[in-house]
């Protein structure tokens, strides 16, 4: 698997589920550290198929750091939300072993044909290559 | 991101059928418990038919094609939109596709189920 500890945030006001009024547009909700291992390998290949990558991360990895640091950080969320859509950007893909950082922000929330919606945008950097993948719009309906 | 090969005029094909045991595994790499993705209970109660597979799963599909079609083309970066058009149920199957627009660096990519209707589809363009 991975190893992943929050850094910032990781918590609504007061502990209670994250609604759509309690999101700042702006504001980053939190970040963690992740470390992808030879575990998240196995597990990568047991679902989709063993590929020979020579000792790098599938592409596909960063997106699956991105919803991992979105379920952790923001915590709790109700019930019901829809990922609608995403928009991102991968600049390198990350490296085996190496630790990096992901953030979680709140960028817009509206009302779209009487759903709520909330914006987040994700990133991952790590310390030699900067900036890995940033997913600039991950899209949810938010159910409350 | 490296490389210096043509670019594809399609993306390589690939299928995965979404059966419990991969839906389990995604879980718990991604850390998402959400009981809509074990329990037929809890998503019928939350207004699906049965057990729906995370989104990403297939979009995580969608990335080992473009890996596989592209990881020999010079490209600074990848960008990648897509719309989850439709949830996957528990044991379908999905295929990814793509196909080049024009000439151009600009691909339309799709995920599709079984019955050929697209769960997920977008855009992908290769950035040299």
């Amino acid at each position: 698997m991975s190893v992943t500890r929050p850094e910032t945030g990781a918590a609504a006001p007061n502990g209670e589920p994250w609604t759509f009024e309690k999101f700042e547009v702006g504001a980053l909700i939190g970040s963690s550290l992740q470390r992808v291992d030879d575990e998240f390998i196995k597990s990568w290949d047991s679902i989709y198929g063993v590929t020979d990558r020579n000792g790098s991360l599938p592409y596909g990895a960063a997106q699956l750091l991105t919803m991992k640091a979105y379920a952790e950080v923001v915590q709790p969320r109700p019930p019901g939300n829809i990922h609608a859509t995403q928009k991102c950007r991968l600049n390198s893909v990350p490296v085996l072993g190496r630790e990096m950082k992901v953030s979680v922000s709140c960028t817009a929330k509206y009302i779209r044909r009487n759903r709520k919606v909330v914006d987040f945008s994700v990133e991952i950097s790590d310390a030699e290559s900067g900036l890995l993948y940033a997913a600039s719009t991950l899209e949810i309906c938010w159910a409350v | 991101m490296n490389m210096t090969a043509q670019l594809p005029n399609r993306l390589v094909k690939l299928q995965l059928t979404i059966g419990q045991d991969r839906i389990n595994t995604f879980a718990a790499l991604a850390g998402d418990h959400n009981p809509i993705h074990i329990d037929a209970e809890a998503a019928r109660q939350s207004g699906m038919s049965n057990i729906i597979a995370h989104g990403s799963i297939s979009l995580n599909l969608l990335w080992e094609s473009i890996e596989k079609s592209t990881r020999d083309v010079a490209s600074s970066s990848l960008n990648l939109e897509v719309r989850f058009r439709a949830p996957v149920y528990v044991d379908e199957i999905v295929e990814t596709g793509g196909s080049q627009v024009g000439d151009s660096n600009n691909y339309e990519v799709w995920v599709s189920n079984q019955e050929g209707s697209r769960v997920i589809e977008g855009t992908l363009t290769i950035e040299s």
